[in-house]
């Protein structure tokens, strides 16, 4: 992360921020984090090929780079959210946040202890990310919510906004021992959007044997578990400072049936809004 | 507690912080979890709506952030179905379903749905909103309330305020972001919503810029509320404009010259006068001079003189304008309007209120006593927003969510109401009210050891406050621990001696253990003691009464009404007790009296009525109750006492919808429910009465009424067995419930376990040293056994004990009767008759006119059971007057009169349990009509249908042998005779016992 601005040769010493202060962009503070610990990445992917050749497993290597690079975030929600984040753009007049309500989140929420892993983490810049996983065919995991939306990935939006992390933030955490007061977050765990696939080999690297089908792979890339602790997935965070934009949004796909008849109105919503936008509903 | 909580409606969750973790509820009921950074993101980032846990911001307890939560999900629903319902991106069918549901919220929590139209109704933004289509589509469906939002947007309303604010901001304030800003504010606080909803109504309009509260963020955004009068000028001129009378709203001209209230002009000069007082000085006020001016006023308001009243309140608002501030005058307004919604005068109270909303509109004192108002008024829904209203916009008042739980408690909600004093309890640590009410409520519930607990709480908490220790040992009392319940009385007393509660309680205790003695000493020391406290006297008087000392009783109560005549128990427990006496006339004028001295108090015309009802002057008395239950449409007693009457008249099924409209309306009233159950009992719906009485036991598990009633209904039924049970169980549960154990050992009576019930007596009569019945009941056992003499020894006990006991006389002359000793048992009655003090003893009649049967003089028989019947208001019991009256006439050779009256009670399908005797009688009275063949078909006819009791055998035997096979055969004749009358006794055994159910009926 360190370094010096492009544009008037100043060291970049504020992480958290996009802008150098004389206003050159930088770079999304995620994307700047990922991409500063590329080196490392690379060396494990290597690391990573090696192993499987010499394991006879390049076929799956080669089916995994290409199932990973085919692959889409996508965000697991409620209905009632996958609503809101497609008419956010609506009633403007009519919707509007408690400041205050804004404010305390901001300050008081986050002694948290789980905002504490997100912290040590993404120092600073936790509260501006957006968590999605990398879905190999646009399902999602059901323990964050009924409906999956997943968006296209442009080099001008998602593109520069999307880092991935090895696996959940939480178990991240824990199989690190991020907790001691000087613990370092270890590099080469998380990768630049292109970089996905490499990122997928090496993660799923160790779990890869001969006995290993490509039908196999979906599974081991993203796989829901009995709780939220125990699914597994490589994360994509999104710097999205006021929000996720919607309009790259691909497909909403229902993983549960909704039974509530309050909620089966609201996925109604989203299924028309949906129509009327030309996204895919399935 | 929980602190830092926020509500997003939209997406149904609430974040919050917990010790060191973030959690999430959601509104699908799902057990609490904690957040991950997802959740956070979804609430910065998605949510469209979010809203503080706790309006001030302050930590919230977790009923109340659910029930927020709720909040804002409804609140959310609703206004997006709103919008939902105008925009054209969605189909018709979507659409129509977003109407709906709208409409459903906006027709329930009325705070939320004013929430909805305040968020609802401001200038549309550059989305192409389809507002005719949503206007038609929802008065397609019939969707009144979603119309309604939706036509100021359509007729332009919103936008014609909308420009005339934005002109009115631009001539103030200019351009630029401050004024940007207060245009977008001033719209964001509901003044839009407001100004369309008040559109209508002339007078809510001009008082607009009065009422600060209504709008709460006025003051700041729009100094001086320049922007919010020339606003409503504008829209009341367009509005009077359409009626004709711009003439009155020119531009500069008074705002409220429409206004004509008296006191509303009172309060406009008192704000003149504060604002010339700006630059002037203040004199001090004399505040206890003001309490007075308020003790007098709301005495006028007590004797029903409005005019001084009023008068007097104009008087003290410009006194008080001179000399003090208007938060004082606010204080004046509400204490006095207070008092005039207690003494009922509910249209001044109106008035005096909004008088005070143009100084202060939405005052927390104000708010709340409009909505006690509209409790007292019988709407207590209505109320419950009121209080809800008034909490959320003064988190920092208790009075408020104290009142919005009695509200529930008396809705019978109670749970709600417990976990609302729960809440209040933890918000209002330093509140001594509602642990009090908590505890009150929790006794309620059956629940008198965890009331107990939270009242010891209470007194270690607020060690100064004499209530709790008093609630403490009423409590106690309830429980039976008198010993405890007289040592914590007598703990208060010596902690408060200037407390007058526990000094009565405490007499009141003692009167209940039956040292009556130590109880009148005590009532007589309260009353030395506390002589402006007309309680003690008042139960010092009714202790007297009840130990048959009237006359002194009467002089106690006399000289109470002399010493405070502005009581008004003492009056009605006056007449009560003239009443008792007899002498209905005097009571009729005593509770006229007090009808007039106090037209705010519901007592006295009830009692009136049930005077009426006594004396047999039904019609007056149905007449009476029907405007006592305009009158106090709060009042549960009423209508019960209308249905009862009606009951009586044998209206049974008017009694009964009667009975389910007033427990519709009063669900926490006990008696209502038994009432109602004992009307279906009474029409032979048996299985729903012990179904409702079941119900009500349940509901009511602290009342006895209930558990009785189903017990006797089993045993009517007889299910003896089960009927003992019941009664064993209601006297393990309420031990010093008199009734069930009296009633247990009646059944084992009915039973033939005649030392088992004997053995109950006893014990009852020890443990209920005051009460008559169990002696009395343990005598007539001793008797059905044959114990005659030890009978009639416990029956003069009993009578020196209780001198006014009739029903303990009766019993004794109807055991005199059947012992031959008519003269006696004449003896022993015909004074009390003679004398008129037991007008309305008609059961005295009934046995006196019984001896004389015996003795011969038919006559006097008949013209006594007449009498009898003619003062007995109970229609079940004027069933055996007419039995016996049929019996006398035969036996004085009347025997088609005897028919005429057994007619009605054989065609009255309520009287079964008459019917044997009644067919019996009318088969001896067509014989002495010499109609033979008749009775034969008659006893025949009997024999098939009903099982006799030998004595019913007997007398049909005798009456075939008399009139048919024998052909009036004398000696036969004189055996029917002997027969008919042993029935007779027999029947009467059931009116006199103070144990059967005819008595209780009576009773």
């Amino acid at each position: 992360m360190n370094g010096h601005c492009s544009a008037c040769g100043e060291p970049i010493t504020d992480y958290a921020s996009p802008h150098c202060r004389c206003g050159h962009f930088l770079g999304w503070p995620n994307f700047r984090k990922a991409y500063s610990e590329r080196d490392v990445l690379l060396e494990r992917y290597q690391s990573a090929t090696a192993s499987l050749v010499s394991r006879s497993l390049s076929n799956l290597q080669a089916a995994l780079e290409k199932l990973a690079q085919d692959a889409v975030p996508v965000i697991s929600m409620t209905c009632e959210a996958a609503d809101d984040l497609l008419r956010s753009g609506k009633y403007q007049n009519y919707h509007f946040q408690v400041e205050v309500g804004r404010r305390l989140i901001a300050t008081e929420l986050n002694h948290g202890v789980r905002l504490m892993v997100n912290h040590r983490i993404y120092p600073a810049y936790g509260l501006a990310l957006h968590y999605a996983v990398l879905s190999p065919d646009g399902s999602g995991l059901g323990n964050y919510g009924e409906v999956a939306v997943s968006w296209d990935v442009t080099p001008s939006y998602l593109g520069q906004r999307s880092t991935l992390l090895e696996e959940n933030e939480f178990a991240f955490f824990e199989r690190h021992g991020l907790g001691g007061l000087d613990a370092a977050v270890p590099g080469g765990y998380r990768a630049t959007w292109a970089d996905r696939s490499k990122l997928a080999v090496v993660k799923l690297e160790p779990e890869m044997t001969a006995g290993t089908s490509v039908a196999d792979l979906p599974a081991l890339l993203l796989a829901e578990g009995t709780d939220r602790r125990h699914d597994r997935f490589i994360e994509v965070v999104v710097y999205g400072d006021k929000g996720i934009d919607d309009r790259d949004i691909r497909q909403v796909k229902l993983m549960k049936p909704i039974t509530d008849p309050q909620r089966q109105e609201r996925w109604q919503l989203v299924i028309e809004m949906c129509g009327s936008r030309g996204i895919k509903v399935s | 507690m929980l602190m830092d909580a926020i509500i997003s409606g939209s997406l149904g969750q609430a974040l919050y912080r917990k010790g060191d973790e973030v959690w999430v509820l959601e509104s699908t009921g799902l057990e609490p979890r904690t957040a991950e950074p997802a959740d956070l993101s979804a609430f910065h980032h998605i949510a469209r709506e979010i809203a503080l846990g706790d309006p001030a911001g302050l930590p919230v307890s977790p009923d109340r952030l659910r029930s927020r939560l709720d909040e804002e999900v409804a609140f959310f629903q609703g206004l997006d179905g709103l919008l939902v319902g105008m925009d054209g991106d969605f189909s018709a069918s979507a659409r129509s379903r977003a109407i709906r549901n709208a409409e459903r919220i906006l027709g329930g929590d009325p705070a939320v749905a004013t929430r909805i139209r305040a968020r609802f109704l401001i200038p549309a933004n550059s989305q192409e909103w389809d507002v005719d289509g949503a206007l038609d589509l929802a008065n397609s469906l019939g969707a009144k309330l979603a119309s309604a939002a939706y036509r100021p947007l359509a007729d332009g309303t919103v936008n014609r305020i909308s420009d005339d604010l934005a002109e009115l901001v631009l001539t103030n304030f200019g351009v630029g972001a401050e004024a940007h800003a207060r245009r977008e504010g001033l719209i964001r606080s509901g003044l839009i919503a407001k100004l369309c909803g008040d559109a209508g109504n002339r007078t809510a309009l001009l008082g607009l810029p009065f009422q600060t509260q209504a709008i709460p963020e006025v003051d700041k955004l729009d100094p001086g509320r320049k922007i919010l009068t020339a606003l409503v000028k504008r829209l009341a001129g367009t509005a009077a404009s359409k009626n004709g009378k711009a003439e009155d709203l020119t531009a500069d001209g008074p705002i409220f010259s429409a206004e004509r209230d008296p006191l509303a002009l009172a309060i406009y000069r008192a704000m003149e006068q504060f604002e010339r007082k700006r630059i002037g000085s203040r004199r001090e006020y004399d505040l206890e001079a003001i309490q007075r001016e308020i003790a007098w006023i709301s005495d006028r308001l007590h004797r029903g003189e409005l005019g001084r009243a009023e008068s007097g309140l104009i008087h003290l608002i410009d006194d008080q304008a001179r000399r003090s501030r208007p938060e004082h005058i606010l204080k004046t307004l509400t204490a006095v309007a207070d008092r005039a919604r207690i003494v009922r005068q509910f249209d001044f109270a109106g008035r005096i209120l909004r008088a005070a909303d143009l100084l202060e509109a939405g005052d927390s004192a104000v708010m709340c006593v409009r909505a006690e108002m509209l409790r007292d008024l019988g709407r207590p829904e209505e109320a419950l927003t009121v209080f809800r209203e008034t909490m959320d916009r003064f988190p920092n008042n208790a009075v408020a969510p104290n009142a919005y739980a009695e509200t529930l408690r008396e809705l019978g909600r109670t749970e709600e109401a417990l976990a609302m004093f729960r809440q209040t309890m933890d918000r209002f640590p330093d509140n001594v009210v509602a642990p009090t009410a908590y505890a009150e409520t929790l006794r309620e519930l059956g629940r008198p050891e965890d009331a107990l607990a939270v009242l010891r709480q209470t007194m270690d908490r607020f060690p100064d406050n004499a209530f709790a220790p008093t609630a403490y040992a009423e409590t106690l009392r309830e429980l039976r621990r008198p010993d405890e319940a007289l040592a914590v009385f007598r703990q208060t007393m010596d902690r408060f001696p200037d407390n007058a509660v526990a000094p009565t309680a405490y007499a009141e205790t003692l009167r209940e253990l039956g040292r009556t003695n130590e109880a009148l000493a005590m009532f007589r020391q309260t009353v030395d003691r506390f002589p402006d406290n007309a309680v003690a006297p008042n139960a010092y008087a009714e202790t007297l009464r009840e130990l048959g000392r009237p006359d002194e009783a009467l002089a106690m109560f006399r000289q109470t009404m002399d010493r405070f005549p502005n009581d008004v128990v003492t009056p009605n427990a006056y007449a009560e007790t003239l009443r008792e006496l007899g002498r209905t006339d005097e009571a009729l004028a005593m509770f006229r009296q007090t009808m007039d001295r106090f037209p705010n108090d519901a007592v006295a015309p009830n009692a009136y009525a049930e005077t009426l009802r006594e004396l047999g002057r039904t019609d007056e008395a149905l007449a009476m109750f029907g405007k006592t239950m305009n009158r106090f449409p709060n009042n549960a007693v009423t209508p019960n006492a209308y249905a009862e009457t009606l009951r009586e008249l044998g209206r049974t099924n008017e009694a009964l919808a009667i009975f389910r409209q007033t427990m519709d309306r009063f669900p926490n009233d006990s008696v209502t429910a038994n009432a109602y159950a004992e009307t279906l009992r009474e029409l032979g719906r048996t299985d729903e009465a012990l179904v409702m009485f079941q119900k009500t036991m349940r509901r009511f598990p602290n009342d006895a009424v209930a558990p009785n009633a189903y017990a006797e209904t089993l045993r009517e039924l007889g299910r003896t067995e089960e009927a003992l049970a019941m009664f064993r169980q209601t006297m393990d549960r309420f031990p010093d419930n008199v009734v069930a154990s009296t009633a247990y050992a009646e059944t084992l009576r009915e039973l033939g376990r005649t030392d088992e019930a004997l053995a109950i007596f006893r014990q009852t009569m020890d443990r209920f040293p005051n009460d008559a019945v169990a002696s009395t009941a343990y005598a007539e056992t001793l008797r059905d056994i044959g114990r005659t003499d030890e009978a009639l020894v416990v029956f003069r006990e009993t009578m020196e004990r209780f001198p006014g006991e009739s029903v303990t006389r009766n019993a004794c002359a109807h055991l005199l009767l059947a012992l031959g000793n008519s003269p006696g048992a004449e003896a022993l009655l015909s004074k009390y008759v003679e004398r008129l003090e037991v007008r309305g003893d008609w059961i005295a009649l009934h046995i006196l006119a019984m001896g004389h049967l015996r003795q011969k003089s038919t006559a006097i028989a008949v013209k006594l059971l007449r009498r009898g019947r003619t003062e007995c208001p109970f229609r079940d019991v004027k069933r055996y007057f007419n039995s016996a009256l049929a019996v006398a006439l035969i036996m004085d050779n009347k025997a088609k009169e005897a028919l005429v009256e057994l007619a009605p009670v054989i065609a009255d399908p309520a009287a079964r349990s008459q019917k044997v005797t009644s067919f019996l009688v009318k088969a001896h009275a067509l014989g002495e009509c010499g109609e033979a063949e008749a009775v034969e078909n008659e006893i025949y006819g009997i024999s098939g249908d009903f099982v006799l009791t030998p004595t019913q055998r007997h007398l049909a035997e005798a009456i075939l042998a008399t009139y048919v096979n024998c052909t009036h055969d004398s000696r036969a004749r004189a055996a029917a005779n002997d027969n008919i009358y042993r029935l007779e006794l027999e029947l009467m055994a059931k009116v006199v016992s103070p144990t059967t159910s005819a008595f209780r009926v009576a009773a």
